[in-house]
């Protein structure tokens, strides 16, 4: 009897353990896409539930009462933390949290030192005398740099930032991976596993956000501010977002007008900008081409592309009769094109685009900007519709942003024609 | 003791470059969330913690491993709690990063 649980035991743990590792990568799969991130901390919460039933199966009997109490503590703590910091960005103690794996590994570096070799649990896998002793100090290091970057991230320069969340990143990367370490030195797989996949992913995550700003991770870390350039062309609060997100907007509009510019040309991206419009139709929306007098390098370029692309004639409009259907169009999707929508052109007399015909995109009730960067156009000045609180930016290549969209709109095509 | 090493050499490596993987075009909207969640992942070491405050003894380890319990439960319920919220937030409005 006592043998058949033993035996259960020991596939119980192992079985128990991968099941939470894939709970865990499944979990932060789903965060990393718009339409599934409500699941992927269901999934994360699942992941630990298994890590923990594991550990509980392997340390059967023992003496509960610390434990729980620094649970229960814990617990409470992290729910007021987790349901009062403050979301936005700024200073608070919410960024924290992410050096909370960090100052846990330090905790148990020292504690497995202080104990030496008969640390409960140590499995089959712990390490012993040098290399047990290299693990726990290097968790130690990668711990502390956690919590450093927790305190830059929550009240540092980087707080202010829109690269705060790069800074939490990297936070929770060190964190990731003192706690491998302390995987490694006392033999447990599923830290070690998780603790690995938390390095790289806040490793590469961190890079993301700071690749979306133009700037280095230690950058963000350390200074505040965005990229300087010439005094008054910074841009101040722009919003992006990616290509699934811009999907979800479109696909719920009845009137499109797409704006096309130089970018789209340089792109090539005609014809899959016209691949999206069609798409558009399918679901039922109207859609219009904007064409400026002087979008691109010639005059009559972006005619020349959308006859390429064949795009028919009766939906390509000229700029004022664009300004009349934008009016009422849910959605204006800018391709490529800057100085023709810069309301600077109507707005500001002393602006060297003043009195230029005009696409007055802003009337749609949502505005998508997709642009390599937020660099000048060719008249080199600020464009404050990318400040605006209905403009959106998709920053990337137009034809690869387009094709993005492009594959978001056919996954929920099917479901539509069902609905 | 070798084989343990090996082992976890294993797993860290496979886990790692399977992090460089699932981490790809994310939207600037999960940005925020995302590092919390990676943040909770990550103190999932208080499992360890865990075995080692409910060893019995009231020794100075014990202790420490008793506040490391405390500290890693604060961040995975927090960072779970605190990453849902902004998902929420997020997910009302497409494009709304704030």
């Amino acid at each position: 009897m006592a043998s058949i649980l033993a035996s259960l035991r020991a596939f119980a743990v192992p079985i128990l353990y991968i099941a939470s590792a894939v709970f865990f990568i499944a979990g932060l799969k789903a965060t990393c896409k718009v339409r599934a991130a409500g699941r992927g901390t269901t999934l994360l919460a699942i992941g630990f539930l298994l890590a923990l039933a594991g550990i509980a199966v392997e340390t059967a009997e023992s003496d509960l009462k610390l434990a729980l109490a620094g649970v229960a503590l814990g617990a409470i703590f992290g729910l007021l933390i987790g349901l009062r910091s403050r979301i936005a960005l700024g200073q608070g103690i919410g960024p924290l949290l992410a050096g909370a794996g960090g100052v846990v590994s330090v905790l148990v570096a020292i504690a497995a030192f202080l104990s030496e070799e008969d640390w409960p649990l140590a499995g089959a896998l712990a390490l012993t005398g040098g290399l047990r002793g290299a693990a726990l100090g290097l968790a130690v290091l990668a711990g502390l740099s956690a919590l450093v970057f927790a305190v830059l991230a929550a009240f540092g320069p980087a707080a202010r930032a829109s690269g705060q969340p790069a800074a939490v990143a990297l936070s929770a990367s060190s964190s990731g991976l003192a706690a491998a370490m302390v995987g490694f030195a006392l033999g447990n797989p599923i830290v070690v596993t998780v603790g690995a996949l938390a390095t790289t992913a806040g490793w590469t995550l961190s890079t993301i956000v700071a690749q979306s700003l133009g700037r280095k991770p230690a950058e963000i870390v350390l200074r505040s501010g965005s990229k300087t350039g010439k005094a008054g062309e910074e841009y101040g609060d722009v919003q992006t977002c990616g290509a699934e997100e811009a999907a979800m907007v479109l696909e719920n509009a009845h009137t499109v007008v797409v704006v096309p510019g130089y970018g789209m040309a340089v792109a090539q991206a005609q014809h899959a900008l016209h691949d999206v419009g069609k798409m558009l139709e399918q679901r039922g929306a109207a859609v219009f081409y904007a064409i400026h007098p002087t979008a691109g390098l010639i005059p009559g370029h972006m005619n020349i592309l959308l006859d390429e692309a064949k795009v028919p004639m009766a939906q390509i409009l000229e700029w004022q009769a664009a300004n009349a259907k934008l009016a009422e169009a849910d959605v204006a999707l800018v391709v490529g094109a800057n100085d023709i929508v810069n309301p600077a052109t109507r707005d500001d007399p002393h602006s060297a685009v003043y009195g230029m015909p005009f696409i007055d995109v802003g009337l749609a009730r949502s505005v998508f900007v997709i642009k390599r960067s937020l660099r000048p156009g060719a008249a080199g000045v600020k464009n404050a519709l990318f400040e605006r609180t209905n403009t959106t930016l998709v920053l990337g290549d137009a034809k690869k942003v387009l094709q993005a969209i492009g594959v978001e709109l056919k996954a929920q095509l099917p479901k539509a024609a069902a609905a | 003791m070798t084989g343990g090493l090996l082992i976890s050499l294993y797993l860290f490596t496979l886990a790692a470059f399977l992090g460089l993987d699932v981490i790809r075009k994310v939207p600037p909207t999960l940005y925020a969330a995302l590092a919390t969640v990676i943040g909770a992942a990550a103190a999932l070491v208080v499992a360890v913690a865990l075995a080692a405050a409910s060893s019995g003894g009231r020794s100075a380890p014990a202790i420490l491993a008793t506040a490391a319990v405390a500290v890693g439960t604060c961040g995975v319920v927090g960072g779970l709690v605190r990453g849902k919220r902004m998902l929420r937030v997020g997910g009302d409005k497409p494009g709304g990063t704030r």
